[in-house]
């Protein structure tokens, strides 16, 4: 017992030390950047999403059935941009009744779209469009009041994040 | 290099210390009526019963009492003198710092309160399986024929608080207390600046592996925490490490294991720590998938970690080293951290003063007398120590939770608050002042929480409007952090913009609800 205990502990000694070790390799690794993943088919405003959602339903449902390799990702990527709405919808200004109504057209939308695919993976998007008109119209009708469409910041978040090799100053950490 | 370390070691552990003290403060006062008012044998009575309810009790107790795993130490000091069953002791100690009523607000705004709710019911779990284990294995392991301390009525009782309380502060209690700080001082000297950043992302295997490995020597009281639970659902890192971080980083430190080792023995402890690890980490990966916040896109990186490491990224000559961790320790330590540090040597100074003047033991002997009968009228009814100690916990739990309400304002105070702390978050922002936006933007993100919960405090519900525009307000500062920390000036102008548009409509959501 004695020496599983010794074995326990010179275990969890040897993951803390890897930790200080391998994280000090990584300080100066000029490859480990701290980042905020940003999909590229995320939308910087309310707006775009809105139309992006429109023109990409139709997308889908003029090419349903053609075969086409990207049309499982193109249709989770509608998926997501659906489920980001009540985001961009708070990240505008809209009131919270109008925001209410816009998440809550954006759970309908998101709830039709799920059973248009099928357990073995299959999507049924013919009509898609006019399956999803009302919603659609909901989420436009709201647009005006969602403010000026404010541009993507530019966040290329790939920085080292740690400053040793650059200054000699300490600097302090939280 | 050695200053580094000297000073790493130093600001990591005095921190903890500020931290811990008014823990530590209510520690030792749970401990002394214990001892004094509510006597070993209803203490013992209080935590008895079968296994399975004694376990629960001792859950429920230890979630109710204000204290942390240091502030826990003095308590279970107390509680194995009464001769409370081992099992029942240990459940109490791991369950007693992961919760009180200001972490359980704070954590049910985090991602989803279902996540915190899960959390608290495994604690429970985590406490039951392995106190019930432990002691099925090891069924004797109380201690017994250790004479009850209560005291009767009067004077008596009021100085023999405040003597127990002292001399637990100057005793073995205190020292276990120390080592348990060491442990988060040694990590601050050796673990390299902000290194620890990559290493619980949600796509690490061994998240909850390694997290279990920081957590035991790691100090967190249950605020700090939950608040690096809410930084790691913001970030959504690895939800099965933040499980074990809560458990182990908030429940466990070295000063603990000591004493189970002087209290156990190598081999009961031994298993107790490896029944508590296999349940931990094995809820940690059963958690990890089930509770991932599935709204939020994942960094690579958690900052929930940085208080670890070392506090200095570069080196520097001995003086300018104690400057700077001077000038940290002045900001960092909040006042009410102060007046418990005073309190705590003021504590220290009575505890050194009874010792060094009752050596003799006259002035215990003094405080165990029973005081003569006297003549006294109807209405004065002598209040048994038992029911005073009792009014005494209740009186600190129900404290705690009105403390809450000041501890989370209303929302038109909050933002007289937040003012303060945007200003200078964004002016440093504007100005590519790391350190100082480094410390206000914490500020200010940690009183958007602040805002959330004293809302649901107040109206009893928080609608999904008003989380998303706190949420926002949360993100912007973020990547307004990450590209003053980069230097980049255009990009930082930018977010401040975008964080003041997010304030706005913070403000109203808010404000305009309230009214």
């Amino acid at each position: 017992m004695k020496l599983f205990f010794t074995s326990m502990s010179v275990f969890l000694l040897c993951c803390l030390c890897g930790c200080g070790s391998s994280e000090h390799a990584e300080a100066h690794d000029d490859d480990q950047h701290l980042e905020h993943f940003v999909p590229h088919h995320k939308s910087p405003n309310y707006a775009e999403a809105v139309e992006q959602i429109a023109h990409r339903a139709k997308h889908l449902s003029d090419h349903a059935g053609h075969g086409h390799d990207d049309e499982a990702q193109e249709f989770q990527e509608l998926l997501d941009i659906v489920n980001w709405i009540p985001e961009l919808a708070a990240d505008s200004d809209l009131n919270e009744a109008d925001w209410n109504t816009a998440a809550s057209a954006a759970r309908v939308l998101g709830q039709n779209l799920a059973t248009r695919k099928s357990p073995d993976g299959t999507l049924d998007l013919k009509q898609l469009p006019q399956a999803i008109t009302q919603e659609v119209q909901t989420l436009q009708s709201l647009v005006p009041d969602a403010g000026k469409p404010e541009p993507a910041i530019h966040h290329d978040h790939d920085h080292d994040h740690d400053h040793d090799h650059d200054h000699d100053d300490p600097k302090t950490e939280n | 290099m050695l200053p580094t370390l000297f000073f790493g070691f130093a600001v990591r552990f005095a921190q903890s210390l500020a931290q811990a003290a008014p823990f530590i403060l209510t520690g030792f006062f749970i401990a002394a009526v214990f001892r004094r008012f509510i006597g070993y044998e209803k203490t013992r009575r209080l935590f008895g019963g079968s296994e399975l309810s004694a376990l629960c009790k001792a859950w429920m107790i230890g979630m109710l009492l204000p204290v942390c795993s240091l502030g826990v130490i003095p308590v279970i000091v107390e509680l194995r003198r009464a001769g409370v069953k081992g099992g029942t002791i240990l459940a109490f100690a791991m369950s007693a710092p992961l919760f009180n009523p200001l972490s359980l607000l704070y954590g049910l705004t985090l991602s989803e309160p279902i996540a915190i709710l899960s959390f608290a019911a495994c604690s429970l779990v985590i406490v039951t399986i392995v106190g019930m284990i432990w002691d099925r294995i090891f069924p004797d392991s109380e201690l017994t024929g250790i004479a009850d301390e209560s005291v009767q009525h009067g004077i008596r009782r009021t100085v023999a608080l405040g003597v127990s309380g002292g001399k637990a502060a100057t005793g073995r209690s205190i020292g276990l207390v120390l080592l348990g700080l060491v442990g988060v001082g040694l990590l601050g000297a050796f673990i390299p600046h902000a290194s620890l950043q990559h290493h619980f992302n949600h796509d690490q295997p061994l998240a909850p592996l390694k997290m279990a490995a920081l957590g035991i020597p790691v100090y967190a009281t249950p605020m700090l925490a939950m608040s690096q639970m809410g930084m790691m659902f913001q970030h959504a890192n690895s939800i099965g490490a933040a499980f074990v971080l809560l458990v182990l980083g908030a429940g466990m430190n070295i000063g603990l294991i000591i004493w189970m080792l002087q209290e156990y023995g190598i081999k009961r402890s031994a298993v107790w720590m490896s029944i508590l690890l296999l349940v931990v980490i094995g809820l940690g990966y059963a958690v990890d998938k089930p509770l991932f916040p599935k709204d939020i896109d994942p960094a690579n990186h958690t900052h929930a970690f940085d208080i670890y490491g070392q506090p200095f990224s570069g080196t520097a000559s001995f003086g300018r080293l104690a400057t700077q961790s001077a000038e940290k320790l002045k900001r960092d330590i909040l006042p009410y951290e102060w007046y418990s540090l005073e309190l705590l040597a003021l504590l220290i100074a009575v505890g050194c003063v009874v010792r060094l003047a009752d050596r003799n033991g006259r002035f215990e002997n003094w405080i165990a007398q029973v005081p003569p009968p006297t003549e006294i009228g109807r209405m004065d009814i002598v209040v048994p120590p038992s029911v005073l100690g009792g009014l005494s916990l209740v009186g600190l739990v129900i404290f705690s939770a009105v403390g809450c309400y000041a501890y989370y304002p209303p929302a038109n105070e909050v933002f007289e608050e937040i003012g303060i702390a945007k200003g200078e978050a964004l002016s440093a922002g504007l100005s590519g002042d790391v350190t100082h936006a480094e410390y206000w933007i914490d500020v200010y993100q940690e009183w958007t929480r602040k805002l959330e919960v004293g809302t649901f405090l107040r109206t009893g519900q928080l609608s999904d409007y008003q989380r998303w525009k706190a949420r926002l307000v949360r993100e912007h500062l973020e990547m307004l952090k990450h590209t003053v920390e980069d230097g980049e000036k255009e990009e930082a102008r930018a977010w401040v913009a975008k964080v003041q548009r997010s304030h706005k409509r913070m403000h109203a959501a808010f404000l305009n609800s309230e009214s």
